[in-house]
């Protein structure tokens, strides 16, 4: 979200996620776990602006039918105060925090998420891009990685996946190649993925999600719009009540990784 | 017509569709107990394996389909899955064969991945507010030993040739480390010496307030840098020790020991070498001293005999140079700083210098000779500064600086010339000054936004004993005066200087008041200083301005600035009134010199923000120096050009005009800057007018190593340039054109010079393997005295280039080469080879290096027109070898 307040201040405020405690329970056997360096930066102005970058360990966690993959997060609000043009720049970002259980079996991903202001659980059909594959290769972490584009809710991504690990996941919604996604981005490097750890480790994910309050996607949009829209008029509202001189001017825009 | 048409487009498309040939891939995999394999991989590749034509993945049931356009050919069928073998297989498709099936078996495997930490390989650069971080290891290789290499290789910063760094064009005040400011001014003793692969991050933080009882009232526009360890180099003892000894009794060595612990900071470099290399001249105070009272010009300079001892840096022969300092920064308690910094600096230094000096006064009066001189001497400097700062309360806190500087300069010069009339010169003096300097700060934070400071300096100085025997017998343009002097002066002179002050700051509703009030004891004099400002730190107003009223006894002076933003333009106005009196006493000559005056400079400036990133600015400003005769050229090779300031004894008025243009781009990889300044002064007799088109140029290059794409800039030159991975720098150090024209009223002497110079540098890594590091110059000078209708025109082309190859694993060959010509008279060009053998994890290192050192020659070209040239020339020196040893830990 944006609010440009006249011209002295700007309040950006990056989608809103609670914070959810994420349990890892030990057990027995031997869990691959695969580490993503999660770069997330929705007002991102040029690939070289890093200003206010959401720079966080993300995992997968791969079982044989049901997979996970969250961002684990620090909580808080960072205030950055910025007066070298003499403007004030407000920066107010809650971190993001995505959970969500890929069900390999019934072809489905529910997912964790804050609406505006509430959890939804939502059910979201699995590893569904239109992956075309291009001959480029790079190596990651001495992996051979080929690379895949794709057109995804509003984003033009490039990813890279290794054949050399025959799983067809990745981080976050992506997946569904002949191998495993070790590096995601956009055109714009506003939601980056990039490949950092794998590792076999003795836990397996717990997601303690109610099935009983999922809905569907289409009808969780439905509801973030409606809720966005309330965000928007209360926000709107209480710039105007700050406005010193009446003359304020409120330009709030929503922008979330699925453009919607 | 339309008829045949369709029968055609019936018989063609089936034809179409039928060469494309879609075939369909199906098939099953299972496990050895023929169990499906669900979520397996199956890749269609072409038969070279380059190309991934079609996948799928296999069901819960293990069944996969392809249904793919796939002209006839070989191609490999690959199946894999988590824990089982993987299957190759090939696979025919023919024109006549639409399906195919399979059922592929697969074993299972008891192969693990192999695990990895990829460690993140981002561009390096995060920018947060006012602070821009660098991550070092983004940016080091293994050839980047000193923390001064590493600042170099860094977008935005450029690190000039004496030390000093520069950021978007400003200079960098301090660099702290982990935050504690342990070498004051003098930076470049970190920079040079500290070890490069210590350094965790390096930020750097613009509008820094250094006191932080200032902030959020004082506005600063002063850059400074921090540097932060790496954690295996905290809370340790650790270092690097290099010794070096050669043949013909050459050393060089260089140890630097630092312990950077949270509580307790110290750094100690001890260099000695004798092979010609100064790391650090005395030349500058440690600590800004700058007072409210006084223009504080350090007082030892301003008795004018006494300089500094001054090392010349470069290959001349005969140089010692033995450099100690210690330095320690302590936290002795959470409200407690004690910060001690010693410094010392001694050597030797004996040149032979062969000059040619040609004069050339008008067409029938020209002559020539020859001077041969030697030159020694030996300085020494010793500097310290005892800092305390104690935290009162946390609105209060005192800082108090103990300041002592004693210097030592001897030198011994003999000369003797080619030409009868001129005598042989011997010089000799010993100068001994020495001055202690402490300054007391308090400053309390009050309530409502605003701050007190009171500030006591106390002063003494000994200028010091001196002792010349001077003899010489010079001549005159009207024949030759046989003068002859002995001077033998033995002077003692002390000042003693106390002033104190008191500053008041506040800010309120984005303005800024400052009042100061003070004594000044050396001339007794009281001053005050009010100060009135809008700028208040964080809170943005379309107007800024700015009204300050000093005074003092002899002075006064009355500023007024302006300042108004409206939408994009910034327009600037500001208005400058100075009445002073000036007194001055030598003591050697027992003269004194009275000035009385007035100034009045008035600038007005426009700037255009075009768009984001790029502006425009026009000015015209009536109090300039004319920046064109600031020499960026070392400054043997073109010494001082003549100042154009007549002798002040006498009224005059002069009127300095200069105007300014500029254009500015500045983006994150690059900045660009082209200006242009005409320059005119005026006096009574006389008038110089000059222009200077100065244009400037920073461009960085981040190409990843990791072949991924980290910019689109990066991608395009990748795409030009497959073969090569590299970062590159280019900055441009210094370029002007200047046109210089001088008419003396009197004499109707037209005078007229123009210089062209550049001076770029290029830096690049080739992914660690090979970097180089290219310095180029070029400077032309030309010269126009109207009465002797003769050109004189001297140029000047320099340069410099380091390569550094990793060879083998181990070994490191560095070549230096630097190079100097002058017009056609002279080409001085001297190498050095460096082969360093590092073995992989042992922290010794091994080095030959072969050097050559010079022999100066020196000519000098004096015309009566403000031009004078002096040209060196080298005699190369045979190599000479030095073998050394390195330890770090």
């Amino acid at each position: 979200m944006e609010f440009i307040f006249r011209n002295s201040v700007f309040l950006l405020l990056i989608i809103a996620f609670s914070i959810v405690t994420y349990q890892l329970q030990a057990q027995s056997s031997d869990k691959l776990i695969i580490g993503y360096q999660a770069k997330i930066n929705l007002t991102r102005k040029s690939i070289a602006d890093t200003s206010s970058d959401i720079n966080e360990q993300a995992f997968l966690i791969i079982n044989p039918e049901k997979s996970v993959f969250f961002i684990n997060t620090r909580s808080g609000i960072e205030e950055n105060s910025d007066n070298a043009n003499g403007k004030e720049k407000l920066t107010i970002s809650m971190d993001s925090l995505f959970k969500m259980q890929k069900n390999l079996q019934k072809n489905e991903i529910i997912c964790e998420e804050n609406g505006i202001g509430q959890m939804y659980w939502y059910r979201d059909s699995l590893h569904n891009q239109l992956w075309s594959i291009t001959d480029s290769t790079k190596q990651i972490g001495g992996y051979t990685c080929r690379s895949a584009t794709s057109f995804f809710r509003g984003r033009h991504y490039t990813c890279w996946f290794t054949p050399e690990i025959p799983l067809n996941n990745g981080p976050w919604k992506f997946g569904g190649l002949p191998g495993l996604i070790l590096e995601v981005y956009d055109d714009e490097r506003k939601v980056q993925f990039l490949f950092q750890s794998l590792k076999y480790a003795n836990t397996i994910a717990n997601t303690n999600m109610p099935m009983n309050k999922v809905i569907d996607y289409e009808l969780y949009v439905a509801k973030f719009k409606t809720g966005a829209a309330k965000l928007i008029a209360f926000m709107k509202a209480k710039a105007m009540e700050n406005a010193q001189d009446g003359k304020m001017k409120a330009d709030i825009k929503i922008e979330t990784i699925e453009l919607r | 017509m339309k008829l045949i048409s369709c029968i055609l487009l019936v018989i063609i498309v089936p034809a179409f569709c039928y060469s494309q040939n879609t075939s369909s891939i199906e098939g099953i995999v299972m496990d050895s107990l023929s169990r499906p394999i669900s979520g397996a991989s199956v890749i269609v590749y072409t038969s070279d394996k380059k190309k991934i034509v079609a996948f799928a993945i296999t069901d819960a049931a293990g069944a996969y389909s392809i249904n793919a356009a796939l002209p006839n050919s070989e191609y490999l069928l690959e199946v894999s899955a988590i824990n089982f073998e993987k299957q190759t297989i090939s696979l025919f498709i023919k024109k006549e064969q639409k399906n195919y099936q399979n059922r592929i078996v697969l074993q299972t495997s008891l192969k693990l991945l192999k695990e990895v930490v990829v460690t993140a390989k981002s561009s390096g650069i995060k920018q947060k507010g006012d602070t821009t971080e660098y991550t070092a290891a983004r940016f080091r290789d293994a050839n980047t030993k000193t923390l001064e290499e590493l600042l170099k290789k860094l977008p935005g910063i450029t690190v000039n040739e004496d030390g000093t760094i520069m950021i978007k064009g400003k200079q960098v005040e301090k660099v702290l480390v982990e935050g504690d400011d342990m070498f004051d001014r003098k930076y470049d003793l970190l920079t040079k010496n500290f070890t490069a692969t210590a350094i965790d991050k390096i930020q750097a933080i613009d509008n820094y307030v250094e006191n932080a009882l200032h902030k959020g009232i004082e506005s600063s526009d002063k850059i400074i840098l921090n540097v932060t360890l790496d954690a295996a180099f905290k809370n340790k003892l650790s270092g690097n020790l290099d010794v070096g000894i050669g043949n013909r009794g050459f050393y060089d060595t260089k140890n630097t020991i630092f312990s950077i612990a949270r509580k307790a900071k110290f750094i100690v470099i001890a260099n000695h070498n004798n092979i010609g290399r100064v790391e650090n001249n005395a030349d500058e105070y440690l600590f800004d001293r700058s007072g409210f009272l006084k223009d504080n010009t350090p007082l030892l300079y301003q008795a004018g005999e006494a300089n500094l001892p001054q090392f010349k840096t470069n290959r001349f022969s005969n140089i010692k140079s033995n450099l100690n300092v210690i330095t320690g920064f302590f936290h002795l308690s959470p409200n407690i700083k004690v910060k001690s910094l010693l410094y010392g600096l001694y050597g030797r230094q004996q040149t032979s210098t062969t000059e040619y000096e040609q004069y050339n006064f008008s067409n029938n009066l020209n002559w020539e000779s020859l001077l041969q001189s030697d030159y020694a001497q030996k300085p020494l400097s010793v500097m310290g500064n005892l800092e305390t700062n104690i935290k009162l309360k946390d609105s209060a806190a005192i800082k108090h600086n103990l300041y002592y500087n004693y210097q030592r300069q001897k030198y011994q010069n003999t000369a003797l010339s080619s030409l009868s009339f001129i005598d042989s010169l011997k010089e000799e003096a010993i100068n001994k000054p020495k001055e202690v300097f402490s300054r007391f700060l308090y400053t309390k934070r009050l309530p409502s936004a605003s701050v007190l400071d009171v500030n006591y300096d106390f002063y003494i100085a000994n200028i010091g004993q001196e002792a010349i025997v001077f003899s010489d017998r010079y001549f005159s343009l009207f024949g030759v005066d046989n003068s002859y002097r002995q001077l033998l002066n033995e002077a003692t002179k002390k000042q003693l200087y106390q002033q104190a002050s008191a500053t008041y700051l506040k800010g309120w509703h984005g303005h800024k008041l400052s009042a100061k009030i003070g004594y000044e004891s050396q001339q007794f004099q009281i001053a005050s200083d009010l100060q009135l400002q809008n700028k208040f730190a964080s809170i943005q107003s379309p107007y800024d301005y700015r009204l300050s009223i000093k005074t003092r006894l002899n002075d006064y002076s009355f500023q007024l600035s302006d300042a108004v933003d409206w939408k994009r333009l910034k327009f600037k106005f500001s208005m400058n009134v100075r009445k002073s009196f000036f007194r001055q006493e030598n003591y050697k000559t027992d003269t004194s010199f009275k000035r009385t005056s007035l100034f009045v400079q008035p600038s007005i400036s426009v700037a255009y923000r075009i768009t984001k990133r790029q502006s425009i600015n026009f000015s015209y400003n009536n109090s300039a120096d004319n920046p064109a005769y600031t020499n960026l050229l070392p400054d043997f090779y073109l010494r001082s050009i003549s100042s154009f300031e007549r002798g002040t004894n006498q009224f005059q008025r002069i009127y300095k005009h200069s105007f300014f243009a500029g254009y500015f781009y500045s983006n994150f990889l690059k900045q660009v800057e082209l200006s242009a300044s005409f320059f005119r002064t005026t006096t009574n007799k006389n008038y110089v007018s000059s222009v200077l088109l100065s244009p400037s140029l920073s461009f960085n290059t981040l190409l990843p190593f990791d072949g991924g794409e980290t910019n689109n800039i990066n991608a395009a030159i990748s795409k030009l340039f497959p073969v090569i991975k590299a970062n590159i720098k280019l900055d441009m150090l210094h370029s002007q054109i200047t046109y210089y024209n001088a008419v003396n009223g009197k004499n109707n002497l037209l005078n007229k010079m123009n210089t062209y110079s550049a001076k770029f540098r290029v830096y690049s890594i080739f992914d660690g393997v090979f970097n180089y590091d290219v310095q180029f110059g070029y400077q032309q000078v030309r010269s126009r005295a109207a009465t002797s209708n003769a050109m004189n025109s001297a140029s000047l082309f320099t340069g410099a280039s380091i390569f550094k190859f990793q060879l083998a694993k181990p070994w490191f060959l560095l070549l230096k080469s630097e190079w100097y010509k002058y017009q056609q008279q002279s080409l001085a060009v001297f190498c050095d080879a460096k082969l360093t053998f590092n073995p992989g994890n042992s922290r010794f290192g091994y080095g030959l290096s072969l050097q050559n050192m010079l022999n100066v020659k020196s000519y000098t070209i004096r015309t009566v027109t403000p031009l004078q040239v002096n040209v060196v020339t080298y005699r190369v020196i045979p190599f000479y070898g030095i073998f050394n040893v390195s330890y770090s830990f």
